[in-house]
């Protein structure tokens, strides 16, 4: 720094310093500023929420809703859509699984997710098994990008929805049917028996009471009387169902085989591909069939996975990463299981992987070998740093 | 390169906190000056502001729009010569641009202005007969003032005098508005040279005319540069180089603590508790997180904390990141950067209000800078004004959403009033705003370039050498935003710090 003299020479440079001295003498008080900032996106995003089961609603046989509050403090806001990763500690594992709020974003008291049972489920088997009221868990902030944007979604909205892949449909469904809104929203909804329609009854008053909503439910098992429409999601099945297709946003969220067979009907009928928003939900079929799989690698062997700087472990051919590393102790973050966030990613170091085909790493992650835990599943041994 | 733990009573040589540019650049100087370097980053992911996101089949550039101070092979700048010291230069792809910007003003102007002054100066002939010399007076004047300025401040030329730069003497405190009244008095021209204030911080009647004049010279002289992968390309390729010098990087791993005992570094607090020990920690978090909220308060000197209170928490902006199903051609879009004004705006209406709609804007249009940044047949392109993130903190959380949205759309409305088209190619659409910002940056207000640069705080005025032993700062909050002040400021910090190491080391 140069001494003052120096200064004093430039024009201006009374002023100036008459600036530094009564802005020192009428400073503002900076570590409030830092604290604000951190209590607000603390408010609004915290890195972790703590919630307490206050409720567990029987919806059917297999499906159940819990409500979820937090002790302290109000509940983060959220878009009609979005979901939160709920972390559970089973027998000493502990691990995660995103899960979308079926309540109304307007419903601030508490956040419900509904479960149903899946076929060797891991996570929502123990949460419709073994949690209780009272119960604490922890999970991420709410996050992800399925749901109403009011930038280009428009006001006529179709929901292709598929099982549990209902639950953030429901929640923009409450949030516009409660608000009297000007949305038309047509609801079509499949699933395999009648028995296994969630919130049929509650869909069904919205339908009456509001007559801006549709509601179809479409059978794909059904008994032999069964009366309604039957089959699965067809492009002639939409065509006969909407009017002006192409003018509509579709929001498709059910297991990724039925979200990507409706998406190619879309598509087949004209309708752009950022009309349609999908969200896939539920593991995908296993992975050794998918195409790219090496034949050699086979389900029912293991990997070995070395983690530099803490544990090697034996994880089983085809399961995500991630999964193998939360039972294995090592702690990733994560949030979406899809791909899309980045949350959990790691760097590959050494051998190789299989990357689902809708994983998002970046162009210069690529480069350097990092990953997304959650889709990619060793096809051997692997080095990876965390 | 062979690192040696040169101090064995701590864990690592040096400690770096955040992993922004600065905090990156930071830690890849000290690596490879062979220190044992820890570099925590709270997030996941390198780069802070410099980094890129997906949404959809878009990868999203976060923040740079445009690179200053690369230059080419043959004359380069100061960025490119730190890559090359650094190993970036082989690890990334550069693009270049020959076109600074478009400027638009509704109804009354569409220009083009090309990157170098003879180039610049001849456009802006072509536009406005009338105003040659006037043109040609202030280009004398912004390149005699950059370089006396330079001699003064940053060469530090000792035999400095008001008669061998009477330009620097008498007009370094000036304000650009000032500057603009007496050397280029047409409002319209004021636009097309000023627009750059969108990269400093503050409207032209507060701005000390040196930010907007060596930012412009920087993109004059070295032209507008970009990373074929975005800034996040950067990012990954400086954390490259620091991991190949030995050093190790934690992500996830925010700092809550710079442990000081009597006026000496002793080590960080991670947030799960962690403790690493070390006599150098360069933050590149805030520097009013940094003092006041990560160090005990009886350890930092009361003339830091007045200096702290004195300042003013910086800009932060809106940015609506579009991803639309075309090229940007067919919505007639040619330029890499547009800066879009209405009728009767001003460069002052860069800086927007949440309650009032926009007035002016930057539009981004990437694919014109370079075709990888979207899939083939479509483009991906950003909107953004400056916001003061004071404003967006007041506004009530159940509102925040309506908020964001109606601004967004509104933005989108002022960009198609030039482009029209582009809302029915919407294929994705994200909107960051200062709480955004807030979250991904830790800093305070969600300012993205540090504190408001008025000229009581310019950096000939106070010292940026800490009164805490062992404690370095880089990033914008020390030397004011943007990429290029942000890189070499974590590059001064780390040899600040390898210079003290190195002296400690030889005593001792
Ligand atoms: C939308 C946008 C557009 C921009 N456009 C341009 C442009 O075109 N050209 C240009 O030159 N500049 C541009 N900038 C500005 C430029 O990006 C920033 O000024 C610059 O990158 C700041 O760098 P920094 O070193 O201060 O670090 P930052 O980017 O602020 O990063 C700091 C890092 O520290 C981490 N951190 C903070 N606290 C902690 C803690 N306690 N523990 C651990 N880690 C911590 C943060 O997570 C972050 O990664 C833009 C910025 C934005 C947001
Ligand atoms: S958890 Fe989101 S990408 Fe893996």
């Amino acid at each position: 720094m140069r001494d003052e003299s120096f200064f004093t020479q430039i024009e201006g440079y009374t002023e100036v310093k008459q600036d530094i001295l009564s802005s020192r003498k009428y400073g503002i008080d900076m570590s409030r500023q830092s604290f604000l900032a951190s209590e607000l996106i603390n408010r609004l995003h915290p890195k972790k929420l703590v919630l307490k089961v206050s409720q567990v609603i029987d919806e059917m046989d297999s499906v159940r809703t819990i409500r979820l509050v937090r002790d302290k403090g109000h509940l983060p806001p959220f878009e009609a859509g979005q979901y939160i990763n709920l972390s559970v500690n089973i027998d000493g594992v502990v691990t995660s699984r995103p899960y979308s709020m079926s309540s109304a974003p307007s419903q601030t008291a508490y956040y419900d997710i509904t479960v149903k049972r899946t076929d060797g489920g891991f996570v929502s088997n123990y949460l419709l098994d073994c949690l209780r009221v009272g119960e604490v868990l922890s999970s991420t902030a709410p996050a992800g990008e399925f749901h109403y944007n009011p930038l280009f979604h428009g006001d006529d909205l179709v929901m292709l929805a598929g099982g549990s892949g209902v639950t953030p449909m429901m929640s923009m469904i409450r949030q516009f049917a409660s608000f009297g809104s000007n949305k038309n929203i047509h609801l079509i909804y499949i699933c395999r028996t009648p028995e296994e329609v969630i919130f049929h009854k509650e869909l069904e008053r919205i339908e009456r009471e509001f007559d801006k909503f549709r509601y179809t439910v479409v059978i794909s098992r059904p008994k032999e009387n069964y009366e309604g429409i039957t089959g699965h999601i067809t492009s002639e099945l939409l065509a006969s169902l909407l009017q002006n297709i192409t003018d509509k946003t579709y929001y498709i969220c059910g297991p990724t085989g039925m979200c990507d067979a409706a998406k190619n009907d879309l598509l087949s009928l004209g309708v752009r591909p950022g009309k349609i928003r999908q969200e896939n939900f539920g593991e995908s079929a296993d992975v050794t069939t998918k195409p790219g799989w090496p034949e050699s690698v086979k389900t029912g062997s293991t990997v070995r996975v070395k983690v530099v700087g803490s544990t090697t472990f034996d994880a089983p051919v085809g399961e995500p990463l991630l999964n193998s590393l939360d039972r294995a102790g090592v702690s990733v973050p994560s949030s979406c299981h899809s791909g899309e966030c980045s949350l959990c990613r790691v760097k590959l170091l050494q051998g190789t992987v299989f990357h689902l085909a809708d994983s998002k790493e970046r162009v210069s992650d690529k480069k350097y070998g990092y990953i997304h835990s959650c889709s990619s599943y060793p096809t051997g041994d692997i080095e990876i740093e965390i | 390169m062979e690192t040696t733990r040169r101090n064995p009573m701590t864990d690592y040589d040096a400690v770096v906190i955040g992993a922004g540019c600065g905090g990156l650049t930071a830690a890849t100087t000290m690596a490879q000056s062979g220190l044992k370097v820890l570099l925590l980053e709270k997030h996941n992911i390198p780069g802070g502001c410099a980094q890129s996101f997906y949404r959809g089949r878009f990868e999203f550039e976060a923040s740079l729009h445009q690179l200053s101070g690369v230059g080419t092979e043959d004359n380069p700048g100061q960025i490119r010569k730190l890559f090359e010291r650094m190993g970036v230069l082989d690890r990334v792809e550069l693009v270049q641009e020959d076109i600074l910007y478009d400027v638009k003003i509704d109804g009354k102007l569409d220009i083009e202005l090309p990157s170098g002054r003879v180039e610049l100066a001849t456009a802006l002939k072509k536009s406005f007969p009338e105003e040659g010399e006037s043109i040609d007076g202030f280009f004398n004047f912004l390149y005699d003032f950059v370089y006396q300025f330079h001699a003064c401040v940053y060469g530090k030329d000792p035999e400095a005098s008001p008669e061998k730069y009477p330009i620097f003497f008498k007009y370094a405190l000036s304000s650009t508005q000032a500057i603009f009244d007496e050397f280029l008095p047409n409002h319209q021209l004021q636009v097309c040279v000023g627009s750059y204030i969108c990269y400093v911080g503050l409207p032209t009647e507060t701005l000390p005319f040196d930010r907007l004049a060596v930012t412009l010279w920087s993109y004059l002289e070295y032209k507008p540069t970009h990373f074929v992968g975005g800034s996040q390309a950067m990012s990954n390729a400086l954390i490259d180089c620091f991991v190949e010098a030995g050093g190790q990087v934690k992500f996830n791993c925010g700092v809550d603590k710079i442990v000081v005992e009597n006026g000496c570094v002793k080590g960080v607090v991670a947030e799960n508790g962690q403790k690493f020990t070390t006599q150098y920690v360069v933050s590149n978090a805030s520097s009013i997180d940094t003092y006041l909220r990560m160090i005990d308060r009886d350890q930092v000197p009361q003339e830091i904390v007045e200096s702290l209170n004195s300042k003013e928490i910086g800009v932060s902006a809106v940015t609506v990141y579009l991803g639309l199903d075309c090229d940007p051609s067919e919505l007639g879009i040619s330029a890499p950067c547009s800066f879009l004004y209405e009728n009767s705006a001003g460069l002052n209406e860069l800086y927007g209000n949440p309650q009032k709609a926009p007035q002016a804007c930057l539009l981004t249009s990437y694919d014109n800078v370079s075709s990888t940044f979207s899939p083939e047949g479509a483009c991906q392109m950003v909107l953004i004004d400056l916001q003061y993130g004071e404003l967006w903190q007041s506004i009530p959380a159940n509102e925040y959403t309506d908020v964001k949205y109606r601004y967004a759309d509104q933005m989108i409305a002022l960009a198609e009033k030039f482009y029209p088209g582009i809302r029915d190619r919407i294929e994705e659409v994200e909107v960051s705003t200062p709480i955004t910002n807030m979250r991904y940056l830790s800093t305070p207000g969600g300012s993205i370039y540090g504190f408001s640069p008025y000229s009581k705080d310019m950096r000939m005025f106070s010292s940026t050498v800490s009164p805490i032993k062992g404690l370095f700062l880089a990033g914008a909050w020390v030397t004011g935003g943007g990429y290029e002040p942000s890189l070499v400021s974590g590059v001064g910090a780390g040899r600040a710090a390898v210079k003290q190491f190195q002296k400690r080391e030889t005593v001792s």
